[in-house]
């Protein structure tokens, strides 16, 4: 099996499958996704443009003007159309500029919760399929988060990250294109100072990572310590550890201080770093542009050294873009990892093909060699035979662990048996549906788990077309009429309004509802007042009444109603017969009713005193 | 105001490094100020050198220019690859000081912030160990977490980032301003002139973001609550073949989520390009102005140039001040609920019995009261009086909510008797040290607690330098050396708790029994720690204590009557009172509570006796018991 707790997703896989898989997801924006990457290009060329334009309003509408005032002794009016003409050029190019981040932002955004939802979407929906196996072994946090926190990283990195990479490669590009057209010797200085900029890059940003990951490991061991040490206070407390815990505290924030530290001054190292890169290259445009512009005849202008100096001093920028687009994308893999682990995990349980519904359950039930496990030499359930008949019910009996719930499991085909067969009205269940299984079959679990609503919405589950009759006699039937008067109440987060007791009653309400003809229960013993519990008494004999059942019972009461009692030990069945059948035969059974008939009757006392 | 103190408190001693890196950003910030002038000069002298005039006449007047200026020869035909060679050098130089202050600057304050927030992790996490045990009954446990952790990092992230981020805006937006002003002041007016007009559209931008924005994350959080229960109950969504339906109501959130996002990163579209938009508005004002006074010959071209420099580095960084007043915002928020923790008062630890004295082990409870809330009339404990003399074994018993546990928690002094005393020695229990009373009382708690840590440590917890013959022979009395030894992997090494083995309840308890053990106490409290070991195995740990706790004065509480059977003396509570008292033989002549269940072990085996007996005359029910058995 795989463990999906701990289980830890390290960076081996590329990039770029990771990336190929997540842009699949563009797909279906092709059009957001086109202009978007259409529009950061135009606001790249626009944003190089520019120095152009403010290096032709130097030369064009100011130095010759300028020399000529100088010339002229300040003689002359000077004409201010062809600085007009510039500045309107340059205005023209800034409003684009404005309306280019404006499309890009609002495709990029749309691209963002666009493909934010569909992955959602694809990891939910997974979810919803994936076997009772998969969740045994896997945390409800793990995969909380990766529902909510690491679909919205891989999403962003495909729109605002991506916004900085288009952006990034586009300045490179277009600026390299200005610079050749008016001077290839200059360009060629400034662009050689490129490949070192990312050179550079890459090397810091190594550094980040190795100390940002450190930093990120010893944050959730802090987490974990405060966790740990606020749940455990009461230990600290009586064993006067407190001061103990400080310091052993101190030293593990000591060491999240330190990797923290070398994260963070990296990091702040990095910009101004490559911008003294930068700064290399725009000394050197003015040595050999400065070189240039003199001289009888010169190579270039004033305003190409200017715009070449802007050039120099502006080139790091998309370099920190595109290396940080590099620096997210290897950040998210192995948040993409755990997403497609999740999308691409094979659900085990499944209809086949050429499976059919079945018309009707009446209730007949047959395991035949049944065995099940996840390892061969550890069988949870070992070639397990019996049968039981229509109306039969069944109180299953054991040690924890024992096997009992995998039963039940496999009677509901959460799971299926590796060895063996389960025949339900004489079919073998795998050959069916597995939802007009499920939708004859009414279960109530250990822990009653409701959802947030109305005690209404939640009877309903069970059956969503039940009308208000319906619910009314559910509630009738297994005595809790009183719940009528309940029904707008609001149950809470997973029904944290309501005792244990009341989940219960509710659960089982929601079990009547659908009408199973299969019953299944694992009976709660956390403690529930007697009130409650002779009411949930009630509710399973009316139930259980010529029904199918299979009860997971700790209650003696419930067990001796049953007709019949399996006790299950290491997967086996070892003693099977009704109440006073298996209290003759004075085996395991006698001895462990006796026990809890006495540990019972001594709670009764100390609770109901 | 109030909230800036408190962010100095966190900041400690290490606020002055931020001065400190306050300078430096200036320094770096003045010096970056110097690039532009650079290219200024380089352009007014080769302008100089074409026109044949001497620089004098139009090089600029500001001081900054003159003294680099001061550097440079007169520019002639020889020396003209000296004199870029020269300004290409100084240019070097400029941006190796600003990179190297910048870099100091940025490490200061990141160095000092990491000190600082570890202090404050540390303060903490102390704080909390040392308030009483009241204030975390109070609190949940996930907030206190989401304060130490969340909260700290989120105030971590604005000292790192935006108060450095802050001071260098400050500093460049003045810095571009004075030289701006240097050059020209009604220019440098013109050129700032939207400025206002920037700041008030972002700061008003983020206020209107941030109310969209908590909206969003409101409904990002109803996702992942739904998320949270859908994945909790999945057993129960398959058990009723309602996957389609989940599937729908979480398309549906998904949705109303997304709509949400839309609209925030509508918002943001037409923030931006509009603010792109003011910046260019004002950038060409600073052009055009510019050139009418290159053109008029106020100031230089090498001037002009360089203002465009100026203009840009005090505009484009304005854009951020509405993302730094929200993160201030939030920040506030985080700053008050972490002192909400630090000004939580923490317990009492000292008193005058000095700490090696032994407790002996003589307890008396003279007319205690106890409740939680001093207003309430809900009292837990009434005016319980009792008296244990050194080694005796006393049970309590009764009903759940009796007031068992707390009898203990006094005895702790995790709370004190709202009235009566308790004297430990003949002394008030309030003249010994909490440490003291606490070292010397080994409670095996209710909950068995276990640190993920190894089992050795554990066992070990309460004194961490014992010798591991110690802890084996802790282990042996509490009957778990050999699951230990023979089950866990990696015996008295193995890791357990959420990274390692899960224990049983059974075995954690066995284990909590070691670990209280080990610190040899003078007062042993068993609270119902024995639930869930079976009967035998129980039996047999008591037969240990026996042998090795003979002079210890042990308290019992427990469900079962086997395990208190062999007490000294049973004390029956029953909502706060002592209902009964006395020794077993004493109780059982009494028909009082104490009786009624020692008598259900009788009454149990009659009615099994009397439901076989029933059964067997009944022949031929036998007879078909054994048909359907075969």
């Amino acid at each position: 099996m795989t463990q999906f707790k701990d289980r830890d997703f390290q960076q081996h896989a590329s990039i770029f499958p990771f990336l190929k898989r997540l842009f699949g997801y563009t797909k279906k924006y092709k059009k957001f996704l086109i202009s978007f990457v259409i529009f950061v290009l135009l606001t790249a060329a626009a944003e190089s443009v520019l120095p152009i334009v403010w290096m032709k309003l130097i030369d064009n509408a100011i130095v010759p003007l300028v020399n000529n005032f100088l010339q002229s002794n300040g003689n002359i009016v000077p004409d201010y159309s062809e600085l007009w003409k510039y500045v309107t050029i340059y205005f023209i190019i800034g409003c684009s500029v404005a309306a280019f981040v404006f499309v890009f932002i609002y495709c990029a955004g749309r691209i963002q919760e666009f493909v934010m939802y569909d992955i959602r979407q694809d990891l939910f929906k997974k979810l919803q399929k994936l076997s009772f196996s998969f969740y045994d072994n896997s945390a409800v946090g793990w995969l909380m988060s990766r529902i909510t926190s690491d679909s919205q990283k891989v999403t962003e990195l495909i729109s605002w990250s991506l916004i900085e990479a288009v952006w990034g490669l586009g300045m490179i590009f277009f600026c390299t294109v200005v610079m050749f057209a008016f001077n290839w010797k200059l360009a060629l200085v400034v662009i050689s100072i490129i490949p070192v900029l990312f050179l550079l890059s890459g090397k810091i940003r190594k550094l980040i990572l190795k100390y940002s990951r450190e930093s990120r490991r010893y944050n959730s061991e802090i987490t974990a310590s405060f966790n740990e040490n606020i749940s455990g206070i009461e230990v600290n407390k009586s064993m006067v550890q407190e001061n103990r815990a400080s310091s052993d505290f101190k030293t593990l924030s000591e060491k999240m201080r330190y990797s923290s530290f070398w994260s963070e001054c990296y990091t702040a190292l990095y910009t101004p770093i490559i911008i003294f890169g930068g700064s290399v290259g725009a000394a050197l445009v003015i040595y050999f542009g400065g070189k240039m512009t003199l001289g009888i005849n010169p190579e270039i202008t004033l305003g190409t050294l200017a715009a070449f100096f802007g050039y120099a001093t502006l080139i790091f920028e998309p370099v920190l873009d595109i290396s940080r687009f590099y620096a997210q994308a290897q950040g998210c893999l192995s948040a993409g990892e755990r997403i497609f682990s999740i999308v691409d995990m094979d659900v085990t349980v499944k209809d086949k093909n050429n499976s059919t519904d079945f018309i009707d359950i009446k209730g007949d039930i047959e395991f035949k060699n049944v065995s099940f496990y996840y390892e061969k030499n550890k069988p949870v359930i070992e070639n397990m035979n019996f049968n039981v008949k229509a109306g039969q019910s069944i109180a299953l009996v054991g040690e924890t662990g024992g096997g009992k719930s995998t039963i039940i499991n496999l009677v509901s085909r959460f799971y299926e048996p590796v060895e063996g067969k389960i025949l339900i009205d004489g079919q073998d269940y795998m050959n069916k549906t597995i939802n007009s299984l499920r939708k004859r079959l009414g279960i109530v679990l250990q822990t009653p788990h409701l959802f947030s609503g109305s005690v209404r919405d939640n009877i309903k589950y069970g059956n969503e077309n039940a009308t208000e009759e319906d619910i009314i006699n559910a509630l009738k039937f297994i005595g809790i009429e009183e719940y009528i008067n309940r029904l707008d109440e609001e149950v809470g987060e997973g029904g944290e309004n309501l005792s244990m007791g009341e989940k219960q009653l509710i659960s089982f309400a929601r079990a009547v509802l659908a009408n199973p003809a299969i019953f299944i229960m694992d009976e709660a013993t956390s403690s529930i007042d007697t009130l409650t519990e002779a009411k949930i008494q009630t509710g399973i004999n009316e139930i259980i009444k010529n029904r199918t059942s299979f009860i997971i019972a700790h209650r003696l009461s419930t067990i001796k109603r049953c007709d019949r009692i399996l006790v299950v030990k290491k997967g086996k069945i070892i003693e099977d017969g009704s109440h006073k059948e298996l209290m003759i035969k004075k085996g395991y059974y006698y001895s462990l009713y006796t026990r809890q008939l006495r540990e019972q009757r001594e709670k009764e006392i100390l609770e109901h005193n | 105001m109030n909230n800036l103190k408190k962010l100095f408190k966190i900041l400690d001693k290490w606020k002055y490094y931020y001065v400190l890196a306050g300078v430096l950003l200036i320094l770096a910030m003045s010096v970056r100020m110097l690039e532009p002038k650079i290219l200024q000069i380089t352009v007014d002298k080769i302008v100089a050198f074409t026109q044949d005039k001497s620089v004098k006449e139009i090089e600029s007047n500001d001081p900054v220019a003159q003294e680099i200026y001061g550097f440079l020869p007169e520019l002639n035909n020889d020396n003209v690859g000296t004199v870029l060679i020269m300004l290409g050098v100084i240019f070097l130089v400029v941006s190796l000081f600003r990179a190297g202050f910048n870099v100091s600057a940025s490490s200061l304050s990141t160095y000092s912030t990491e000190k600082a927030i570890k202090k404050l992790r540390d303060r903490l996490f102390s704080h909390l160990q040392a308030v009483p045990l009241a204030y975390h009954s109070k609190t949940p446990t996930g907030e206190l977490i989401q304060r130490c952790t969340g909260d700290v990092e989120t105030v971590r992230k604005f000292a790192t980032h935006q108060v450095i981020e802050s001071l260098r805006m400050i500093a460049i937006f003045f810095g571009a301003l004075a030289m701006m002003i240097s050059i020209k002041v009604s220019y440098a007016l013109i050129s700032i002139c939207l400025v206002p007009v920037i700041v008030i559209g972002c700061i008003y931008f983020f206020k209107k973001e941030s109310a969209i924005w908590s909206r969003h994350e409101a409904e990002q959080d109803k996702l992942s609550i739904m998320v949270q229960e859908n994945l909790s109950g999945i057993r129960v969504v398959k058990a009723f073949a309602k996957e389609d339906y989940e599937i729908e109501k979480f398309t549906k959130q998904n949705e109303i989520k997304k709509q949400w996002g839309l609209k925030l990163l509508t918002l943001h579209s037409y923030f931006w390009p509009f603010s792109d938009f003011l910046v260019y508005t004002q950038m060409a004002i600073s052009i055009i102005a510019g050139g009418y006074f290159v053109l008029n010959n106020q100031i230089t071209v090498g001037e002009y140039v360089a203002f465009y420099s100026y203009a840009t580095f005090v505009i484009w960084p304005l854009r951020r001040v509405g993302q730094i007043v929200s993160e201030m915002g939030m920040t506030t928020v985080a700053i008050n609920r972490i002192f909400s923790i630090l000004e939580a008062e923490t317990e009492e630890y000292t008193g005058d019995v000095a700490m090696n004295v032994p407790l002996n082990g003589e307890i008396e409870f003279k007319n205690v009261s106890f409740k939680y809330e001093e207003n309430s009339d809900n009292h837990i404990l009434k005016n319980v009086s009792f008296r244990i003399n050194p080694g005796e074994k006393i049970a309590l018993l009764g009903p759940t909510g009796a007031g068992k546990s707390s009898v203990i928690s006094l005895l702790m002094r995790f709370f004190e008797p709202s009235s009566g005393e308790i004297l430990i020695n003949g002394k008030n229990l309030k003249s010994y040290s909490k440490e003291h009373l606490r070292s010397k009382i080994g409670v095996v708690l209710q909950k068995p607690f276990l640190f993920s840590s190894t089992i050795k440590d554990n066992i070990a917890y309460g004194k961490p330098d014992s010798h591991i013959n110690e802890v084996i022979d802790a282990a042996k009395v509490a009957r778990i050396h050999d699951i230990i030894t023979e089950v866990f992997p990696d015996s008295y090494e193995t890791i357990v708790g959420e990274k390692g083995v899960t224990l049983s309840g059974g075995q954690k308890q066995r284990v909590s029994i070691a670990r209280t053990l080990l610190m040899n106490p003078d007062i042993l409290v068993f609270d119902d720690s024995t639930s869930a070991i079976d009967t035998e195995t129980e039996f047999e740990i008591q037969k240990e204590l026996r042998k090795i706790m003979k002079n210890v004065t042990t308290f019992v509480i427990a469900h079962r009557i086997t395990s208190i059977q062999d007490c000294d003396r049973i004390i029956v509570l029953d909502k706060g009172e002592i209902i009964e008292s006395g020794t077993h033989d004493e109780l059982i002549k009494r028909d009082g509570f104490y009786k009624k269940i020692f008598d259900i072990q009788v009454t149990v085996e009659d009615e099994i006796q009397k439901e076989i007996g029933f059964i067997s005359d009944q022949k031929d029910i036998v007879k078909n018991a054994e048909i359907s058995l075969n």
